[in-house]
């Protein structure tokens, strides 16, 4: 597994007017990348999946239903 | 375990929606060829240095407000006709074709339309959130339950008791907390968004106090901005920098005491840096200052859309948001800043994350939307202005 994780953006964002970030300790942790890389560590499918099951733009151009 | 429930393609690879946790990762061109992406038309030609689409976009679904806040950035009042059920569908389609991720619905106040959870079950079924702010009032048990359509909610909460009369100019604490132990009592886990004014800068901890007492998923503070009626009310409302600059050392306090999340909007970002956090850890975790017409968009009530919610010139029709991505004058001002930056920005180390902090400050503050934020403490130190 050689792909990486450039950035994560935590959470959603409910508000309508600007963009929230979280004041984490995170923010100051030399650790923080390895613990990003942890946390998401489990999305790239095992030896004998099929993919990912998720859908993207292109399935909606193709007018195909979404998860 | 988190699982990707969506994605799409980007220059540099691609970004996939995951939730449990909710996030969005951006990953690279092997990350993407992992998961069964082989191969995606934004990976052949020259990088254009924005993304395909926003990530989310900020829908003011009515004008319309059952309160009258003396700072409202849309400058909202009572009065009104909103834009069609069907319109405001057609426009969340082509949000969702652009391969929009997120959507946060707000107002004037967005549950005095009647279709708001018809249009947030609408965006559901075309795989993208939809999150909402309101300030609560008229909450029932009924639209408390149908607002677990919603995948965070918000209730505006500037201060407890008194102090939100002050900011807000009426006692409304009482109906704000009502409506936030509906939505709890049916199943929701709603936040507060606050915004930091004058009149409620040195009461903040309060807010923080309420909200761990009622277990409440986040408090997200938000800098006051000069539009709508805060022009008007700017000089009399808006804190000034030094002070702005103890909130954000009492943030750092707070985060380590308080189990509650505290989060800062992207206006505050020129203040965080002030505290030297690493940069490529703020980039790590997607903080970043100014990212209007690329990561965000918002579409405004009249069915026209702009860079961000603050930005009152309308960059075109909401419709035509698709096609226009490319080639708006606009969103292109907002997203060169960086390779324009003037000084002091353009020696600073922080430059690529916080693209210069809020613009609306800089447009009405110094009269040049791409000017530097003038209450950045780097930009105030270096025009000798630490008065």
């Amino acid at each position: 597994m050689a792909g990486r994780i450039l950035k994560v953006k935590l959470g959603y964002n409910p508000n309508s007017s600007s963009i929230g970030s979280l004041f984490s300790e995170f923010l100051w942790m030399a650790s923080a990348g390895s613990f990003l890389l942890a946390m998401f560590a489990d999305l790239r499918p095992r030896k004998g999946d099929d993919g990912d099951g998720a859908t993207d733009e292109a399935a909606t151009e193709r007018g195909e239903p979404h998860a | 375990m988190p699982e990707i429930v969506r994605k799409r393609g980007e220059h540099f690879g691609g970004i996939l929606q995951t939730e449990d946790p909710p996030a969005l990762l951006y990953v690279d061109r092997e990350y993407m060829r992992e998961i069964g992406h082989a191969d995606d038309p934004r990976w052949h030609g020259a990088d254009p240095g924005y993304l395909s689409a926003p990530t989310e976009v900020h829908l003011t679904v009515t004008r319309r407000c059952n309160v009258a806040c003396k700072g409202c950035y849309t400058d909202s009042t009572g009065k009104g006709t909103d834009l069609p059920t069907d319109y405001w569908k057609d426009v969340i389609d082509r949000l969702a074709d652009m391969g929009v991720f997120h959507m946060a619905m707000g107002g004037g106040e967005s549950t005095l339309r009647p279709d708001l959870f018809e249009l947030a079950a609408h965006a559901r079924s075309r795989g993208m959130v939809p999150n909402l702010t309101t300030n609560g009032f008229g909450m029932t048990p009924e639209m408390a339950r149908a607002c677990r359509v919603f995948g965070q909610i918000n209730v505006s909460v500037d201060g407890i008791g008194p102090v939100y009369a002050a900011v807000r100019g009426f006692d409304g604490f009482g109906q704000a907390d009502h409506g936030i132990r509906l939505l709890q009592e049916a199943g929701n886990n709603p936040g507060i968004n606050c915004v930091v004014a004058r009149t409620n800068v040195e009461h903040l901890r309060d807010v923080v106090d309420y909200a761990e007492e009622r277990k409440l998923s986040e408090v997200e503070f938000l800098r006051f901005k000069p539009t709508g009626r805060g022009s008007q009310t700017y000089d009399l409302l808006h804190v000034a920098s030094e002070r702005l600059q103890g909130f954000m050392r009492d943030l750092e306090k707070w985060m380590r005491k308080y189990r509650t999340p505290l989060k800062i909007d992207c206006s505050f970002v020129p203040f965080l840096c002030d505290l030297s956090p690493s940069p490529e850890l703020l980039d790590r975790f997607g903080v970043h200052g100014c990212e209007a017409g690329n990561v965000l968009t918002a579409v405004q009530p009249e069915g026209t859309w702009s860079s961000c919610s603050f930005v009152d010139e309308p960059a075109g029709r909401a419709e035509d948001m698709p096609t226009e991505w490319n080639t708006s004058a606009q969103a292109a001002a907002f997203r060169s800043y960086t390779e324009n930056a003037p000084e002091p920005c353009n020696t600073c180390r922080y430059l690529s994350i916080c693209r210069g902090g809020c613009h609306v400050v800089s447009a009405h503050v110094t009269g040049n939307r791409m000017a530097p934020d003038p209450e950045c403490p780097r930009v105030r130190s270096f025009h000798g202005d630490r008065r």
